[in-house]
């Protein structure tokens, strides 16, 4: 079967060269901060990933998968990765604010990305450009609500804005969409990547650092509910009327953010993580319960350019199978309205990953990183996301399989209409 | 020294008196505190911070960063010269003093990048230094970071946080006798990912340290006290809704001055706490963030610094406190039960949990050594503190997770574990009300190949501890407040749904309300502060 499939590659290649079809894309997801205490020989580190030859380097490294979209994490630990004229004060070096937990990780816990010269995330956009990659910044939302282990300086000088709960609790660090001052000042950080010259904005929504629309018990929104039904908002952060009504707030900010991104006068293309996705038909959806997003009705109404799974909910009993049906939902939804990436993860925190088909297939990391790539394509998605393309974590034979087939049988698109491939029609 | 230009003097009795609303100047509604004017001591550029008021009344030690990085300062309030003690190309912050008139302040540098600090990390840790008089001495130095120092009233010793030793997001607390040759010891050890205590201070009569504390990740900062040579006792000062932290002793022991924030105030604010009732009361400063603020030598003031300018700058506001409400008449509350309500007990070559009143629940065997016991009685803690104990060894680490003892809810299939991480280290874990995982991760990976014992306590305000053989493990959470209803089931040596085997043998469970024999439990207010204690 594999030789029918890299024949009707081989096929699908030559005939998507001729009509100039899109390169089918490889975007990977990029972190300095996994590469910073690498060691080589003699205990040495081999990346210093706050210059600009130890961002070179990872780079480099990174390209190894077949990755042409580089999406480089702009903020991490609520601190930026760059030069922020937002983000300046309070001082996050610890222990200049007493209320940030110093990190004491080796090496993790002294980086000051955002004190690097030259200014980290401009050095490696600008590298990717200069090397023909699509320059992106891999934008985290539980940085896009900031906060992580540590808290945004901007946050922690404005408790005011921060969430608060069903039962008044507030959440330090967590400022609420809800407040058109914590709008405005996400946008003024969205300006910051722009003037770095990012051409992609890649929002996972799977890294939410702990919030929830259990956090969204703030005053607009608990007017506006108030305005809206003329009763209290239910005390259940669950229950999917309020996570239907958080995610209306979510999506003007999204809505917001894509103006802004227009009005630079660049063409600069949205992408939303979503993760733990099933079959649209099934059930709830997670992100919208979990993150208080709606990522279909971003989809409608064009508001993002690109969907990119994150990870998907497969039947270890039919990994592959339930694999495909859940690419082709998403694609068919996806279809003739934005971009589709799929994953190619070995990030297996979610037991979702490379490592996990392994374990219920009995494949070897190349083998299931082909098949979940050609998947990808054959199910008619624009391209692949690898998540956490840390060192190392892609094995050589695993980047040798990827460039082969990114390079060959899954080098451009498939067309909608191109006939499919043999292992397709059988289904 | 340097003497800072006539700018950044201001004269007290000429200073602005700000617009501190005064007809606002008002409290929370349940006790009435206000400040009644308030003055600006600092102006200029940049910001000024960390105000620490002298014990003779004469100056207020700060820290500024006008140049740039953090140095330290002294003003003297008399006529407002301002006179930097500590200006140099390091970091100087958090001064204190000690009660002879000297300062103690944290110092410290990164000279490079992690990677050239990695190779040499000793040169850029912050540490702890003693001025006196112009002479300035190394307390403490190292690869870590020692900062937030108070001194003791009678000057012996300096408590302060400290990262040494530390692995995750953490600090922990630490006293270091100022005598020549005294010993760093640490006495309040916690360690893990957003744990920490940090700003320790002792009361003035010397019994009871106070600091602020933080339990994970969904916790706010909330102010402790104990007794000084009982930290692991520590009573909760502030509510778990508020973010609450720098708190500072009145010169009479009898309130707290920190800075807060709760739900609908406007920023950062001033709170006073009396310690006897725990009311509290919010100070009205006017606009902008009020911050860290201390106490005159006589109790009638408070520095604090401000940012109602676009930077901080230090204000002095006077006080008028009435006396602070009773202590709430809180009915005698029921005697706490501690009660071992299902143990593993060997019957007739087979297993059961023998409840507290003699019944047996028969164990169903399950796959190699596992067991599983349905409904077992008496573990409907609701939201009562209880424990979970288990002896247990572990033959080998599988790479994956590896359940010890599990409680079956309604409420949540994985309601309360004791298990083995992937990565070898032992957790116990319970649930916040709305299901949300809280656990606790022991410092090292579990020893193998020998039985040894984990306790996992769930105390009654939500916090989770752990002990391995007895000991307390640095980890610490807070917010599991889930209501148990009655078991569904009681797993050991696999999870409920017969997953995560465990590698090796449950030889001993015991499960119960309340706490066992020699588990510091939590203090309570009054306890802490009441006439004669501790």
């Amino acid at each position: 079967m594999m030789r029918r499939c890299m024949l009707w590659g081989c096929l699908a290649v030559a005939a998507a060269a001729c009509s100039g079809a899109d390169r089918f894309e490889a975007a990977a997801l990029v972190d300095s901060f996994d590469f910073a205490n690498v060691k080589a020989e003699q205990g040495r580190l081999r990346f210093d990933t706050e210059t600009a030859e130890g961002n070179l380097a990872v780079l480099e490294h990174v390209r190894l998968t077949g990755a042409d979209t580089i999406l480089w994490r702009n903020c991490g630990g609520a601190t930026l990765r760059y030069l922020s004229a937002e983000e300046r004060e309070p001082r996050v070096v610890a222990p200049l604010d007493k209320r940030r937990l110093p990190d004491n990780r080796p090496v993790y816990g002294w980086l000051r990305y955002y004190e690097a010269e030259p200014d980290i995330l401009r050095t490696a956009l600008e590298a990717c450009r200069a090397r023909g990659l699509r320059a992106g910044v891999h934008w985290p939302f539980e940085e896009t609500h900031w906060a992580s282990w540590t808290l945004g300086a901007w946050n922690l000088e404005h408790p005011q804005f921060w969430g608060v709960t069903a039962e008044g609790k507030v959440w330090p660090g967590r400022c609420s969409l809800a407040w058109p001052e914590v709008v405005a000042h996400k946008l003024r950080l969205a300006d910051e990547l722009l003037e770095r010259g990012m051409d992609h904005l890649f929002i996972d929504t799977w890294r939410n650092g702990g919030w929830d629309p259990r956090f969204e018990y703030v005053g607009p929104e608990v007017e506006r509910w108030r305005r809206t039904f003329g009763t209290e908002p239910p005390a259940d952060a669950k229950d999917p009327r309020w996570c239907a009504f958080v995610a209306e707030t979510t999506h003007a900010y999204f809505v917001a953010l894509r103006q802004r991104l227009d009005a630079s006068g660049r063409k600069v293309r949205l992408i939303i993580g979503i993760s733990g996705v099933g079959l649209l038909a099934d059930g709830p959806d997670d992100t919208l319960l979990t993150r208080g997003v709606d990522w279909r009705r971003l989809v409608r109404e064009g508001v993002v350019d690109a969907v990119a799974v994150m990870h998907v909910k497969w039947d270890v009993a039919r990994p592959f199978d339930s694999t495909r049906e859940i690419y082709g939902g998403v694609a068919s939804f996806c279809r003739g309205r934005c971009q589709t990436l799929f994953p190619v993860t070995m990030y297996d925190y979610t037991k979702l990953g490379i490592p996990s088909y392994q374990k219920a297939t009995g494949q070897t990391a190349p083998r299931v990183a082909a098949e979940l790539l050609q998947l990808a394509w054959a199910c008619g998605g624009d391209g692949i996301v690898m998540e956490c393309v840390d060192y190392g974590n892609y094995t050589p034979e695993t980047c040798a399989e990827l460039r082969r087939l990114l390079d060959g049988p899954c080098r451009f698109k498939r067309d909608a209409g191109q006939e499919r491939l043999p292992n397709e029609q059988k289904k | 020294m340097t003497k800072l230009g006539a700018g950044s003097r201001v004269a007290g009795a000429a200073a602005c008196v700000l617009a501190c609303g005064l007809a606002g100047c008002r409290s929370a509604a349940e006790w009435d505190c206000r400040c009644v004017s308030a003055v600006a001591l600092t102006a200029g550029a940049g910001n000024d911070t960390e105000a620490a008021w002298s014990p003779d009344g004469r100056r207020v030690a700060f820290q500024t960063d006008r140049k740039g990085d953090p140095d330290i300062a002294v003003l003297d309030v008399s006529d407002g010269s301002v006179t930097v003690i500590d200006g140099g190309p390091d970091y100087a912050c958090y001064p204190a003093w000690t009660p002879g008139g000297g300062l103690v302040y944290a110092s410290g540098r990164q000279a490079g990048t992690a990677a050239q600090t990695a190779a040499a990390p000793e040169a850029s840790g912050t540490g702890l230094r003693l001025w006196t008089a112009g002479q300035t001495r190394v307390l403490t130095q190292g690869g870590w970071r020692d900062y937030t120092p108070s001194v003791s009233p009678d000057g012996a010793a300096v408590t302060y946080a400290s990262t040494r030793g530390n692995t995750g997001n953490s600090a922990a607390l630490w006293r270091l006798p100022l005598a020549a040759g005294g010993e760093a010891a640490c006495v309040l050890p916690l360690d893990g990912g957003s744990v920490g205590a940090t700003q320790p201070s002792l009361s003035p009569d010397g019994r009871l340290l106070l600091w602020t504390q933080q339990r994970g990740v969904w916790d706010n900062w909330r102010l402790y006290a104990a007794p000084a040579g009982r930290l692991a006792e520590g009573l909760a000062l502030t509510p778990a809704s508020m973010s609450a932290y720098a708190p500072r002793w009145s010169p009479d022991g009898r309130l707290i001055a920190f800075t807060g924030f709760r739900a609908g105030d406007p920023g950062w604010g001033l709170y006073i706490q009396d310690v006897r009732s725990g009311a509290l009361a919010r100070l009205e400063t006017g606009p902008g963030n009020a911050r860290s603020p201390c106490w005159s030598p006589d109790g009638r003031e408070l520095v604090f610094e401000n940012n109602r300018t676009g930077v901080y700058k230090l204000y002095r506001a006077r006080l008028r406190i009435t006396p602070a409400p009773l202590p709430p008449d809180v009915p005698a509350a029921a005697a706490q039960t501690d009660r071992v309500e299902a143990r593993l007990v060997d019957v007739d070559g087979g297993f059961a949990l023998a409840a507290a009143d003699g019944a047996r629940t028969a164990a169903v065997r399950q796959e190699g050594p596992a067991l599983r016991f349905e409904a077992p009685r008496g573990l409907d803690f609701g939201g009562e503190p209880f424990f979970v104990r288990v002896t247990l060894t572990v033959r080998r680490f599988t790479g994956d997770t590896m359940i010890a003892a599990v409680g079956h809810y309604d409420e949540h299939p994985l309601g309360w574990q004791v298990f083995v991480r992937a990565n070898g280290t032992l957790c116990f874990s319970a649930r916040q009300a709305d299901g949300t995982y809280v656990g606790v991760e022991s410092d090292l990976p579990a020893p193998r190949g020998r039985p040894f014992d984990v306790l996992g306590i769930r105390d009654a305000d939500g916090g989770i501890r752990l002990f391995i053989d007895g000991v307390q493990q640095r980890q610490q959470a807070a917010g599991a407040l889930l209501r148990y209803g009655p078991a569904r089931r009681v797993c050991l040596g696999q999870q409920w749904n017969g997953g995560l085997r465990l590698e090796g043998a449950v030889s001993a469970f015991a499960c119960g309300r309340g706490y066992p024999d020699g588990v510091p439990r939590l203090m309570t207010r009054d306890r802490l502060f009441g006439e004669g204690t501790p």
